[in-house]
């Protein structure tokens, strides 16, 4: 069941077309020609076997991975062309990895509040209200002022997406959020990004938790050999694939 | 039984031991080992040449002649020859003579010139190496010109090996201490200047002696002639005292070595500044090189990284620019020795000024760079990837990134590294010496040219450099539990 209002006709946030990405001079091409377009609030998950570039295809909207050939359109702006400042835009675009990347000589606190305060002026005050607003959204609160290596995996996580969304971004990117977590672990993080999906936040989420994306996702996209496949509603991909690529993958992992 | 036979042993032993090592420390502090030592040697004058033979060597026969033997054979040498004893130290090859120099007649007697039997009453008995008596130039000097007196006439009489208390326990009642290498009448000049009154007695008794308190140095007596004073009583008393000092006691207990190389004339303020520079000249070139080096690391470790995923143009040909030259650096600072780095700072690139800090500074930050550089790197290259790219999604830039999330985890890990860094900088600086630098190393130096003893400046130096380095040892260690406590506090 589709949790989330119907956001159909709104306007692109992020046009993706002809996306190419190639490692090791050519030889891989991890991305052969993307199309896509993620609406403003909508939930894109994006599903596919290891290695069809869907990472890749999530690392190049915020150009972690610069592409080699393509157009990314983030709100007008083609961020992969030349002599765009990268680092403005990706202040609009949150991140949350696989392995949490916090900060870990920082405490949860100063790793929420450093980026708005270093880049977008924020009151460091300001940043710390904000911060610990989150936090107790997050059930986190009390641990404001411990350092990530005394969380566990779970509470990482859950600091992770508050670091990104104390930014206050228009899109936020999920890097497969659950992969490295104990399985007990994983309720949490996915129930944290529910709860920002029914707030309407646009996010793309990479991901192996089907469940999710057939409770959350406004559009799931099956990504394989660097190129979507197929793309449609949850109710359409997990119960009616078209593709016996789709299909494929969707019985060995359901 | 045997068990308490073993007992004993053991017991008698130890006694045994710890009583020689009283008696040695006791010998080392208070009793001095050293004696000058007279040493008998023979003097032939023959063919216009003189030699002098060694006592055991030769020996003077009832014709007055001297023969030279190998032990085997005799030898007369032809000439007449002459007895005349020296005065050795034991632990040096340099003899202590006793010199009596006249001024006014720009001529040196050496005691091996001059024969003083034991309990000489005057200045009658002694002779030159001529056998001529010496009574005459003196009765000349002193006696004669009683009857027709210069207006001004100095004696000097040097005598080497000096100590000031066994001076004054033979009567004398003040003793001036200069330097040695300032000059025996620069010297004389300054005392007369710093004590003008001594000079202006004038009845004989008013005598300056110059006792340099070096062992080997030289008393210098000097008194000045105003017609009225007994110049020959006063000479005889000098060599008096000389005779009697000169096989006495050396300067070579330790508390006479302590006080010898540092408590006189404020010697340890040698070893104080020359820690002060010492400590300038690492932190000064300490804090350049983790700059340096920081800078160094930032560039090459940006270019390892990162050189497949820029593109190419501008930025990447300059970036591989300043790789190329980083690399060079590394190359040429590490694959030449420090002292030669500092020579040529200190002779070719700052040879105009000839600053030996700035150049001891330079030279030492711009070496230690290069180290700190690697070490940088290393701990760059050891954070994971991902500090980086979750920076970067924040929305730093890589200059931002590098200052705020990765250097102060780099800085963590590394610090160990940096403090050995730092430790091995402080020790390098004591080559500074080299380049007219003033530090401790040079400082002990300066102290040993002027006492010539090693042992005691030299341990003073190791343990001053001993004592830092186990300070700043504390200090990192300290440093590092603060850091490595803030991440696991709850």
């Amino acid at each position: 069941m589709n949790i989330n209002p119907d956001k159909s006709g709104q306007e692109a946030l992020i046009s993706v077309r002809g996306l190419e990405k190639h490692f090791a001079g050519g030889k891989i091409k991890a991305l052969n020609g993307v199309d896509a377009d993620i609406m403003r609030g909508e939930v894109v998950v994006v599903i596919g076997p290891s290695g069809s570039g869907k990472s890749t295809f999530l690392r190049c909207l915020n150009l972690l991975d610069r592409p080699t050939a393509g157009e990314v359109i983030f709100e007008g702006v083609n961020l992969a062309s030349g002599g765009v400042n990268i680092n403005l835009h990706r202040q609009r675009m949150g991140m949350v990895f696989q392995h949490f990347n916090l900060f870990p000589h920082m405490t949860i606190l100063r790793n929420m509040t450093i980026a708005p305060i270093k880049l977008k002026h924020v009151p460091p005050e300001q940043a710390r209200q904000d911060a610990l607003e989150l936090l107790e959204r997050v059930g986190l609160r009390n641990r404001a002022d411990a350092y990530p290596n005394q969380l566990s995996g779970g509470q990482k996580q859950r600091v992770a997406i508050v670091r990104a969304l104390n930014m206050k971004p228009d899109v936020m990117l999920f890097d497969e959020p659950t992969s490295a977590l104990d399985p007990e672990m994983v309720g949490e993080v996915l129930d944290v990004m529910k709860q920002l999906a029914r707030s309407g936040m646009t996010m793309v989420v990479v991901t192996h938790e089907m469940g999710f994306a057939r409770e959350v996702g406004d559009r799931v996209i099956f990504m394989d050999s660097g190129k979507i496949v197929e793309q449609g509603t949850p109710q359409e991909i997990f119960t009616a694939a078209r593709n016996p690529r789709t299909q494929s993958f969707l019985s060995k992992i359901i | 039984m045997n068990k308490k036979l073993k007992r004993a042993i053991v017991i008698f032993v130890s006694i045994a031991a710890a009583l020689l090592l009283c008696y040695w420390c006791y010998r080392a502090l208070f009793i001095d080992a050293d004696t000058l030592e007279p040493v008998k040697r023979y003097e032939v004058i023959a063919d216009g040449k003189n030699y002098v033979v060694n006592e055991g060597d030769a020996h003077i026969e009832k014709d007055g002649l001297l023969y030279v033997t190998d032990g085997k054979h005799k030898e007369k040498l032809e000439g007449q020859g002459r007895e005349f004893t020296e005065f050795w130290v034991l632990d040096d090859t340099k003899a202590t003579t006793l010199t009596a120099y006249f001024a006014d007649e720009e001529r040196y007697v050496q005691l091996g010139d001059v024969s003083i039997p034991s309990g000489f009453k005057s200045m009658k008995d002694v002779e030159d190496r001529d056998g001529n008596a010496l009574t005459t130039q003196f009765d000349l000097n002193l006696s004669s010109n009683r009857r027709s007196a210069p207006e001004e006439m100095t004696l000097h009489i040097y005598a080497y090996l000096a100590n000031a208390d066994q001076l004054k326990e033979q009567g004398f009642r003040e003793t001036v201490f200069t330097y040695p290498q300032d000059g025996t009448n620069k010297a004389a000049s300054k005392a007369r200047k710093s004590y003008p009154g001594w000079f202006k007695q004038s009845e004989g008794q008013t005598l300056c002696l110059f006792a340099s308190p070096y062992e080997k140095a030289y008393i210098c007596a000097e008194f000045d002639y105003s017609g009225t004073c007994d110049e020959e009583q006063l000479a005889i008393r000098i060599f008096e005292t000389a005779a009697k000092i000169m096989p006495g006691k050396h300067l070579h207990t330790l508390v006479a070595q302590f006080k010898l190389n540092f408590l006189d004339d404020s010697r340890w303020q040698y070893l104080l500044k020359g820690l002060g520079i010492t400590l300038l000249i690492t932190l000064v070139s300490g804090l350049m090189g983790v700059i340096l080096g920081a800078i160094v690391a930032v560039i090459r470790s940006t270019w390892e990284l990162n050189n497949e995923n820029i593109r190419p143009g501008i930025w990447k040909t300059c970036l591989k620019a300043l790789d190329k030259v980083c690399g060079a650096y590394l190359t040429i600072i590490r694959g030449t020795p420090v002292m030669v780095q500092l020579l040529i700072m200190y002779l070719i690139i700052f040879a105009s000024t000839s600053d030996g800090t700035v150049s001891a500074i330079l030279a030492f930050g711009i070496n230690s760079g290069a180290y700190v550089a690697e070490i940088v790197r290393g701990g760059i290259m050891s954070i994971d990837k991902g500090q980086f790219e979750a920076g970067s999604s924040l929305g730093f830039n890589y200059i931002q990134t590098m200052l705020y999330v990765i250097m102060p985890q780099v800085f963590k890990s590394i610090l160990p590294a940096l403090a050995n860094e730092f430790i091995a900088l402080l020790k390098e600086t004591s080559v500074s010496g080299y380049v007219a630098v003033k530090d401790l190393n040079k400082g002990g130096d300066i102290i040993r040219s002027v006492t010539y003893s090693s042992f005691m400046p030299l341990i003073a130096v190791a343990l001053i450099y001993l004592g830092v380095v186990m300070f700043f040892t504390k200090l990192v260690a300290i440093l590092e539990r603060r850091l490595r406590s803030s991440e696991h506090k709850s």
